[in-house]
């Protein structure tokens, strides 16, 4: 386990997320005695090409838009992805038009708020 | 669907320096900077409002999730718990200071409240964690465990079930219960 930077838990609270500053998004099962059950790599899964420093998790925000469950991941490169995670796969990687860290992700009145 | 959907919907200035930032309802936003915590318009990216005490350096802060109150740590190793009252007043200050005490000799360097708003998790610089009732002042719980600073926390988000996550500089996750005032899970690299 890295330094760990933001945690977040799922609306049905049966999923604790962890974004790390080794890159990786680790979920655990919050009703089995918080076992981990994936890991997401931003890199290799997600898809965010990396700077000229690694590749860190900075911030989360679960997204529910009506009954869909997603998951945004900002970066200290700046590119935030957007995780469906029924299927853990991206759905929509933001094409970096901010190149500095994403610091704090907020998710208010149907839109994502990116802080840098 | 998100593809089509999630496009720029506003790009603001310079209004934030660093620190931590907490969106409320209604375009406001408290952030924080050495001296002061502002509340900002985020639609006009203006500060419309302030917590601020002569020669006290802030440390750290938190919203509590009915939004009334707001507890700050300070470089004195002083909390203040603070009712928030109207934000939309005008040249805005804090209703009142509810609470006013000390974390010992230990700066509260990370904090959150309880879904409830009922409890406050102060991490402090000796590796604790303190838990105190926001309303009363008083300390409830105290744990040690971690080796190194816990740098984030965050209470379990069921009001049923008084749990708190921490994540340490030692690479440590503990999950506590305040029921039996104990850690309950810890997980390691």
């Amino acid at each position: 386990m890295s330094r760990i930077t933001s945690i977040v838990f799922t609306k049905d609270l049966k999923t604790m997320i962890v974004g790390a500053k080794d890159g990786t998004v680790a979920f655990y099962n919050s009703a089995e005695n918080f076992r981990q059950i994936a890991i997401l790599d931003a890199q290799k899964d997600l898809g965010i090409p990396r700077g000229e420093e690694e590749l860190e998790v900075n911030a989360l925000c679960v997204i529910n838009v009506q009954k869909h469950k997603f998951l945004a991941v900002g970066t200290n490169v700046g590119q935030i992805a957007v995780v469906d995670l029924h299927t853990q796969k991206v759905c929509y990687l933001e094409e970096g038009f901010i190149s500095s860290e994403t610091v704090h992700l907020f998710f208010q009145d149907d839109k994502l708020v990116c802080l840098n | 669907m998100l593809t089509k959907h999630f496009k720029l919907h506003q790009e603001l200035g310079p209004a934030y320096t660093g620190g931590k930032f907490v969106l409320m309802g209604n375009g406001l936003a408290f952030a924080q900077s050495n001296s002061e915590i502002s509340l900002l318009s985020v639609e006009a990216g203006k500060v419309v409002g302030s917590i601020k005490h002569e020669n006290e350096d802030i440390v750290n802060f938190a919203v509590s999730p009915n939004n009334k109150l707001l507890a700050a740590t300070f470089k004195n190793h002083l909390v203040r718990i603070y009712t928030l009252g109207d934000l939309q007043t005008p040249d805005w200050k804090p209703e009142s200071v509810l609470q006013a005490f000390k974390t010992g000799t230990m700066l509260g360097l990370e904090l959150c409240f309880d879904p409830s708003s009922r409890h406050l998790a102060i991490a402090t610089s000796d590796s604790q964690v303190k838990v105190f009732d926001a309303l009363k002042g008083f300390q409830t719980h105290n744990f040690v465990g971690h080796q190194n600073i816990v740098l984030t926390m965050q209470f379990f988000p069921a009001a049923d079930s008084l749990r708190l996550v921490t994540a340490g500089e030692d690479l440590c996750l503990k999950v506590w219960d305040l029921v039996i005032n104990k850690e309950i899970v810890t997980l390691r690299g």
